[in-house]
């Protein structure tokens, strides 16, 4: 009887303390909602903007932490995004956020405009933006930008830094999409923190790259870390010679698409803790080999900047039409 | 003799059950830069260099300062080089740039500065201005700033005894780590060297007053006095008045340098 008993007590104790228990009742409860109670309104143009719809694509997977599949090879009708740094001049700064006001009307007015985010670095001393904005074809975003850069060079210390990239895929708690619409997260909330990734590949590996990339991506929101809202991974659109595709910064070895991370966070305490698993083992030498990939493959040192949006609106008229003309091409 | 009843086994059962539905095996995060982090951390050589760059040669100093370091090297005894540029709304503007370079030994150190000094040479206007350093310790503050309350700094070094688990800053949420996160730019970060004169209880006290504070490194130099190197979430705006001072000719690392200048991270890397 002693012996039955032991062994009983023996396997609650391995239950108890042998495996950990992890709650996703928290982490659910903190997930911001676009729309909802959590969202915080602090826009350019000092409204309380009701936050509209986190429209999801119908391709949105659900996926388990074993999932390893890699992105698309292709990424056929993806949105394509300018991704815009600008160093503005300290005294030009309401100029300059007026500038970037001023061509909303024209971008809601076409049709192939999907969603602008604003972006001011989190430290204001560096008088440092960025602009996201989506488009649903190339030629609607190569002509944006001309209008853009018009209208903001007065007020820059320097040549913006641009990239044009194509969305690949998104990341949300429940799941990757491989058919991002560009309106696959954050709805038009503001105030959250955004973090741009730079990384340069080399050709050679890129498949490598990509692969630990996604690897990593689905394992951090399999973890459905609390803040967390969504990602976007983009490929730019064209193998860029070096000196253009990095302005300011070291050269790369040799010309390459280079491949932009976009994510929201509610809070910047929530991004750290969305990457540092304090309480897990780390004794996997798995991850090594996974991070000396993905690290390995890249030709110059990484730039990741944290931006805090300040700005966000959707034409949700072109994104009806992007998923009609997706439909007709059979996809 | 001990007889364990039905009800006590029934119980042990739902018990052992109820733990199995919610039990979600220890799981690899294959994103946590742990592995990068702790050598920031760890290191305790350290080399802050002043440089004055020629007009219009930023981007080349660049260029070669990272192809000429440690990036492109296979080298165990260097973890993490921040490259600085002037900020646009400092005191003193113009093209200083600095550097602060982590390393596990002196020798690798005094190596990898001096191929990049000879390499970045044809892009300055002057000589640079290099300091030799030992760390005494590191300051991280939590997230007070971002909940708008005071935040609460902690102090911490590398320690050749293993550090308990309830002190490990890895494995316990104790601060913030962002200062030691590798690839992260944009962020300002500040430089500066004091004398003997200033205690490092004097220089901790002033730190800690300054409210966006990510995190600081206080080390101490060859030649007496101390230089920090901290970041900020958001920097205190009096940092801005801040710049160097440099008496007689310059040429002496940590005589004739004082004061402190703020920048903007355009560069921070490990080994690849």
């Amino acid at each position: 009887m002693k012996r039955k008993f032991a062994a009983w007590l023996a396997l609650a104790l391995l239950c108890a303390t042998g495996l950990p228990i992890k709650s996703f009742a928290s982490a659910r409860n903190d997930y911001p909602v676009a729309g909802g109670a959590n969202s915080r309104a602090s826009s350019t143009s000092g409204k309380t903007r009701k936050a509209g719809n986190n429209s999801k694509s119908d391709a949105v997977k659900k996926t388990t932490a074993k999932s390893k599949r890699s992105p698309k090879a292709t990424i056929g009708n993806s949105p394509f995004v300018q991704v815009i740094i600008y160093d503005v001049n300290e005294s030009a700064i309401p100029n300059f956020e007026a500038a970037v006001r001023s061509t909303r009307s024209e971008l809601l007015s076409n049709s192939n405009f999907i969603n602008e985010r604003v972006l001011r670095n989190i430290d204001e001393l560096t008088v440092q933006y960025a602009t996201y904005t989506v488009f649903a074809n190339r030629h609607a975003a190569e002509s944006f930008v001309k209008r853009r850069l018009e209208t903001v060079a007065a007020f820059c210390r320097r040549a913006p830094e641009t990239h044009l990239a194509q969305l690949t895929t998104s990341y949300q708690i429940d799941g990757f999409s491989t058919d991002p619409t560009g309106l696959d997260f954050g709805g038009d909330v503001v105030g959250q923190i955004a973090h741009l990734g730079l990384f340069v590949p080399f050709q050679k590996y890129r498949v490598a790259y990509d692969t630990s990339l996604h690897e990593v991506k689905v394992y951090t929101t399999s973890r459905m870390p609390v803040g967390y809202i969504g990602e976007h991974v983009l490929v730019e659109a064209d193998i860029t010679s070096p000196e253009v595709q990095n302005p300011y910064s070291p050269r790369p070895f040799e010309a390459s698409r280079m491949s932009i991370n976009y994510g929201e966070y509610r809070t910047l305490e929530n991004a750290e803790d969305s990457y540092l698993a304090r309480d897990q083992p780390h004794d996997n030498p798995q991850l090594i080999t996974l991070a000396r990939v993905f690290y390995s493959s890249l030709q110059v040192p990484t730039r990741f900047y944290i931006f805090q949006v300040i700005d966000n609106f959707s034409n949700l008229s072109a994104l009806a039409h992007h998923r009609a003309a997706a439909k007709g091409l059979g996809r | 003799m001990w007889r364990v009843g039905t009800t006590a086994r029934l119980s042990l059962t739902l018990v052992a059950a109820l733990m199995l539905i919610n039990v979600t095996p220890a799981r690899a995060y294959m994103d946590e830069p742990m592995y990068e982090m702790q050598p920031a951390m760890d290191s305790t050589t350290g080399v802050a260099t002043i440089y004055e760059v020629a007009p219009n040669s930023d981007t080349q100093f660049l260029d070669t300062i990272v192809r000429a370091g440690a990036y492109n090297i296979m080298l165990p005894g260097f973890a993490n080089e921040r490259i600085l540029q002037p900020i646009p709304t400092a005191a003193s503007k113009g093209s200083v740039y600095f550097s602060i370079g982590r390393y596990f030994d002196s020798a690798t150190a005094a190596r990898m500065e001096s191929q990049k000094g000879e390499a970045v040479r044809q892009h300055l206007s002057s000589e640079p201005i290099r300091f030799e350093l030992n760390l005494v310790e590191h300051l991280l503050a939590d997230w007070g700033w971002e909940k708008g309350a005071k935040h609460t700094i902690l102090r911490t070094r590398p320690s050749a005894q293993r550090t308990p688990v309830s002190e490990n800053v890895f494995l316990r949420k104790l601060s913030a780590l962002s200062f030691f996160k590798i690839g992260y730019v944009g962020q300002v970060g500040m430089l500066e060297i004091f004398s003997e004169k200033k205690s490092i209880e004097q220089i901790r006290d002033d730190l800690e007053k300054r409210q966006g504070l990510s995190g600081a490194s206080i080390y101490s130099t060859k030649v007496g006095g101390y230089v920090v190197y901290s970041e900020y979430f958001k920097a205190p705006r009096h940092l801005t008045q801040h710049k160097f001072v440099v008496a007689g000719n310059g040429k002496a690392p940590g005589v004739s340098i004082s004061g402190g200048q703020i920048g903007i991270v355009v560069q921070n890397y490990m080994p690849r």
